[in-house]
């Protein structure tokens, strides 16, 4: 049973075409990699089936419900309590340190203070992000940022992470580390991750691969046979 | 893969038995191709010893090919010095094959976008496992298998980019 | 979720505390400022509102009281005297006093107590007849500097008095003050001038940097904040500092409340316990400044679109449009015109004027933009460079955005000029006030009017019998130069004008020997013993009228046979003085005459007459340069804080420029272009607004001989100070450019 179920969806931002007729499904703790040239529609399809964006046509479901009829309101509770997202750059707030970030997600769950920072804490030694807590987002390095994007996007415990090229502004080490944390990470929480990515280094970490090209989702084996 | 040569290397730091070099091979680089059998060990050896690269440094009272521990010579660490300044040849021979599939394709019309994405499919599902090699293994291995994982990336791109010019290599090739 | 913005407006760095500092910094000016004026406007309204017990005009034959006002004069200071008898116990009381003083006894006001005591009895404690009982409370008068002083009498020394009347009701109703509606204009006016640019200024500090916090904002929406919660939190950062800004500018009012004690709003001091904003100004503040900045940053969070990927704003707003301008020119043609119809009205209607002159600022704040795009296609077209193209661009890009951090100041340079071409105007008609050569004649009139006494009939002029006692007294007073004039005996008592003797041919009688003594009077035609003069201009308070009547006696003025030994009554009496204390024994002898003068027509020299009329003129003067420099100085606080915020919200592109290889010099005269270049369009636009409005006032107030008006010299240096102080408060601001654009600093997560 796919946990998030797009089908068929359609996305215009005026004359241009972002998505034509994309499908795809994710299952419960699986690692899908979307994959693809620039201006190809994956990212689109990662806003549309996060619920930032509502596709013009086609369904989105996320654990049996239809997501493209929710109210705002109920997309931004989802993303809440049940997405996590690392993008590229520009996911964090600036002014805050990175406790401060990684707690903001439960602070706006309405949790109590010193329980949100304590459960915020404990995430710092395993993403290698020990004495750490207290600098600010803009004296962080690039790598560190990205670990702290990826403790804030798993820290409600969510059952779908969305990752946007999220080493895109590191070097191959430091992406290296950022995915291979991220995905230890994910593997012990049990949880799904969308991640696009043009880069098959970084769509490697993943379970399965497909690759969406003028915004279709290709299958390769049914046109090689 | 130059064998002579890396059980130089091998030897270089300290003397050894050549048991104890065959499993340093293997666990270093047979993940690259294959383990060493002890057929071609000892013929390495032997030829190693004849050209006055290694020599046997001594010998456990009893005779036996693995009862020798050998050292190397001037001649091997210049030999091994040579081997590490001169660069590699590049290897075209994995492009050469895809390419004579893609123009084969092309001039014969199957779909050879479908090949190629069949192609990246297999590429990375051997990319996949080199990741999960080289998450699981020692730092040794894990830069083995980031060395293949960087040479299927530049494939990768070279289909890509291959994939997206299909129509214009099939006009100049119909020419 | 309160908690969580307090948290995060508090826990957001350096860069967040600064701005939450300048914004809280820009309230409490703003509202230190409009505290002052609401305390000042609640002294004022508690003033005008006190009973006017003086005004006391009912009569009852049957009343407990014999009442009998009058105003007489010292140093320059009018002195409300009440001469008062009681007839029956347990009548009213005039407030302020424990009891009617009784016969013999006297209350004075405490000023007028301090001035006794510092001055010769035969100056000023020879008018008051007894002894002092005590003095008037506050209830009783309107400053603290008022002159008042209350005489009790025994019933038969008033009741022969012309001027008494009997009373059982003291007044309990305000004065209508004549000047009222000129005040409520002046406040009307004044607290728009001061308003808006608080306004403007408040507005500026609470959207400082507003793209900074929208980048923040837009993060927290990714993680699932809701709008409504992103509404708490930007509303708790626009409360936090606009609460620390209302409190602080409680503190200003403390610090700024010793000074308004001191500020002649209407000419005297208001009592120190009336000069407050009342408990509701401050609890009003403390709540509506921070429900106000809420308000704001909701509707301007309204305008924006904040999706988890960015900010968006909702519609690109198109470039303004010549309409913009039509409401200024609405509000031009309705201030002007009716005062260029009928000048005479012009003062008259205060209300409409004000309206016309909100309408004439709101019109230059809605065309203010317009005319910065205007001026930036300008600059566009005549200059080349890298500096003129960025600032021309962005001033064409927003010109909104270039405008409101230069409107407060543009209002503040409009109502100055409006101000600063009035005062000079309405000076003009005064400025012979201290070269008439009557300046230190005191003159006194002995004519009363039907209308000015409670009993029927006129009084033309004093009985010769009092009058040789009165020349008398006057003689023995050293350096007093008494000059009488006689009504003419032919104009008989039933042809007498009922309203003085400026009606009628003016004429009145005087003996050459005595005006021989004050020259400015005129030589009489040799020979003469006595001439009949026409002094008419002797009433007026216009010392440049009265200059140019000078001399009354010419060659041709008619010899009279009628030299007041005739038996003819004593109109007027004309004393030169050689010094205040000479003045002030003249003035108690004629004290013992006020039943023979009319009770309001206060014995004074023709300096002080002008005096009077020129210190109202003088007080607005003040008041003017006063919140001229206020508004100046809030606007410029304004324009400082719309710069640092537009340079910090553009820190990344600025930086990427200076990175890619712009020189700093370069962006610096690009920012100071696009500041300074909407600021001097907008003062020169102010200005020939503000002489456009003047204009019409200053010619009804000046007729005739002043038509042309140009704002005095010093305004014009004035705006240009206050031109480079903007331009230095810019160039000050510039630094920060230079640190937050450092390269090194660079850094684009």
């Amino acid at each position: 049973m796919s946990i998030l179920y797009a089908n068929d969806l359609t996305k215009s931002f005026g004359a241009t075409v972002a998505l034509q007729g994309a499908s795809l499904s994710l299952e419960p703790g699986e690692i899908l990699a979307v994959m693809g040239p620039s201006g190809s529609g994956k990212s689109t399809l990662l806003y549309c089936l996060a619920g930032i964006f509502t596709p013009d046509d086609g369904t989105v479901t996320f654990g049996g419900r239809r997501m493209d009829s929710l109210s705002d309101r109920e997309r931004t509770r989802l993303r809440r309590t049940a997405f996590g997202f690392v993008f590229q750059f520009g996911q964090l707030v600036p002014e805050l340190t990175a406790v401060d970030n990684v707690a903001l997600p439960l602070l706006l769950s309405g949790k109590r203070r010193t329980a949100a920072y304590e459960q915020a804490r404990s995430w710092f030694p395993r993403l290698g992000l020990t004495g750490l807590e207290g600098r600010r987002t803009g004296e962080l390095s690039g790598g560190q940022a990205q670990r702290v994007a990826v403790a804030r996007a798993l820290v409600t415990g969510p059952e779908v992470l969305f990752a946007d090229e999220p080493t895109g502004a590191l070097d191959s080490l430091t992406g290296e580390m950022v995915m291979d944390l991220m995905v230890d990470t994910v593997r012990a929480e049990h949880t799904s991750v969308l991640l696009v990515t043009h880069d098959a280094r970084v769509a490697a970490h993943a379970d399965r691969q497909i690759t969406v090209r003028d915004g279709q989702v290709i299958d390769a084996g049914a046109r090689v046979r | 893969m130059n064998v002579p040569t890396t059980l130089l290397g091998l030897l270089e730091p300290e003397p050894s038995h050549g048991y104890e070099l065959k499993r340093s091979y293997d666990s270093l680089f047979a993940d690259n191709g294959r383990p060493l059998s002890f057929g071609q060990l000892y013929g390495t050896l032997n030829r190693l010893e004849r050209d006055g690269q290694i020599e046997v440094l001594d010998a456990v009272p009893g005779g036996g090919p693995d009862r020798k521990r050998f050292v190397i010579t001037g001649a091997g660490v210049a030999q091994v010095e040579g081997w590490l300044g001169a660069p590699e040849r590049p290897e075209p021979m994995l492009q050469a094959t895809l390419f004579v599939k893609v123009v084969l394709a092309l001039l014969s019309g199957r779909p050879a976008s479908a090949y190629l994405d069949a192609q990246r499919d297999a590429h990375l599902e051997r990319m996949r496992e080199l990741t999960a090699m080289r998450k699981a293994g020692p730092l040794s291995r894990t830069l083995l298998a980031d060395y293949g994982l960087f040479h299927l990336e530049a494939d990768l791109r070279w289909i890509d980019l291959t994939a997206a010019r299909l129509d214009q290599l099939r006009k100049e090739i119909s020419r | 979720m309160i908690r969580v913005g307090i948290h995060l407006a508090l826990r957001s760095g350096r860069e967040a505390l600064a701005r939450l500092l300048v914004t809280a910094l820009s309230v409490a000016i703003g509202v230190g400022l409009l505290l002052s004026v609401l305390a000042m406007y609640h002294a004022y309204r508690d003033t005008i509102a006190k009973p006017c017990w003086q005004c006391t005009a009912t009569t009852d034959a049957n009343g407990p009281l014999l009442w009998s006002y009058s105003e007489d004069e010292f140093g320059g200071r009018t002195i409300d005297r009440l001469d008062v008898a009681t007839l029956k116990p347990d009548g009213p009381v005039v407030p302020g006093l424990p009891a009617m003083p009784s016969a013999g006894q006297y209350y004075a006001s405490p000023a007028l107590a301090a001035l006794l005591r510092a001055t010769p009895a035969d100056e000023l404690g020879d008018r008051f007849p007894g002894t002092m009982a005590g003095t008037i409370g506050a209830a009783g008068l309107q400053s603290p500097d008022d002159l008042v002083v209350v005489i009790g009498h025994r019933p038969a020394e008033l009741a022969a008095s012309p001027h008494t009347l009997r009373t059982a009701a003291i007044q309990t109703a305000p004065r209508g003050l004549s000047t009222s509606a000129f005040y409520q204009f002046g406040f009307a006016l004044g607290a728009v001038a001061l308003l808006v640019p608080l306004l403007v200024l408040i507005g500026n500090a609470t959207r400082m940097a507003a793209a900074r916090r929208e980048e923040r904002y837009a993060a927290i929406r990714l993680v699932g904040g809701e709008r409504s919660q992103i509404n708490v939190i930007a509303s708790v950062d626009a409360v936090l500092g606009a609460l620390l800004g209302a409190l602080g500018g409680i503190g200003l009012y403390a610090a700024l409340r010793p000074l308004l004690g001191h500020i002649p709003l209407l000419g005297f001091r208001f009592f120190d316990d009336t000069i407050t904003p009342t408990v509701w100004g401050f609890v009003g503040t403390v709540l509506a400044v921070p429900a106000a900045a809420a308000v704001a940053c909701l509707v301007s969070l309204r305008r924006v679109r904040i999706s988890p990927l960015g900010v968006t704003r909702r519609v690109t707003p198109p470039p303004p449009r010549f309409w913009r301008v039509l409401p200024l020119l609405a509000g031009l043609a309705l201030f002007t015109i009716p005062l260029v119809i009928a000048p005479a009205d012009g003062r008259g209607t205060p209300g409409f004027a004000v309206l016309a002159l909100v309408l004439v600022m709101t019109g230059l704040m809605i065309a203010g933009p317009w005319l910065t795009m205007m001026s930036a296609r300008l600059l566009a077209r005549w200059t080349v460079g890298g500096s003129s193209l960025l600032a021309a661009r962005r001033l064409a890009d927003n010109p909104r955005a270039s405008f409101r951090a230069v409107s407060g100041l543009m209002l503040a340079v409009m109502v100055g000029t409006t101000l600063a071409a009035l005062v000079p105007a309405a000076l003009a008609s005064q400025d012979t006030t201290r070269t008439s050569p009557l300046r230190d004649v005191l003159r006194v009139g002995f004519f009363v009017g039907d209308q000015e006494k409670p009993g029927p009939g006129t009084i033309p002029g004093l009985p010769p019998e009092k009058a040789a006692t009165l020349l008398a007294k006057v003689a023995t007073i050293p350096g007093a130069v008494a000059v009488p004039l006689y009504r003419p005996a032919r104009t008989g008592q039933a042809e007498l004008p009922a309203d003085g003797p400026l009606a009628g041919d003016g004429g009145v009688d005087v003996r050459c020997s005595d005006a021989h003594r004050l020259p400015a009077l005129g030589a009489c035609p040799a020979g003469a013993g006595a001439v009949r003069m026409d002094a008419s201009a002797m009433y007026t308070d216009n010392l440049r009228a009265l200059n140019e009547y000078l001399p009354f006696i010419r060659s041709d003025s008619p010899v009279t046979a009628e030299d007041g030994s005739g038996g003819q009554l004593l109109s007027d009496l004309l004393v030169g003085v050689d010094g205040p204390a000479t003045l002030e024994r003249v003035r108690t002898v004629l004290s013992g005459y006020r039943d023979d003068i009319d009770s309001f027509e206060m014995p004074m020299t023709f300096g002080e007459v002008g005096d009077v009329r020129a210190r109202l003129f003088l007080e607005i003067q003040r008041i003017v340069t006063v919140l001229a420099g206020v508004t100046l100085l809030v606007a410029g606080c304004g324009l400082a804080v719309a710069i640092s915020g537009s340079l910090v919200e553009r820190k990344r592109p600025f930086t990427l420029m200076r990175v890619t290889g712009t020189g700093v010099g370069t962006l610096y005269r690009a920012v100071l272009l696009e500041t300074v270049l909407p600021l001097v369009a907008a003062t020169a636009v102010a200005a020939g607004v503000g002489v456009t409005v003047a204009y019409p006032i200053a010619r009804a107030l000046a007729p005739g001989r002043h038509g042309v008006v140009l704002p005095h010299p010093s305004y014009a240096l004035t705006v240009t100070g206050g031109l480079l102080v903007s331009v230095a408060i810019i160039a000050a601001c510039l630094p920060v450019l230079g640190r937050i654009t450092a390269t090194e600093k660079a850094r684009f997560e």
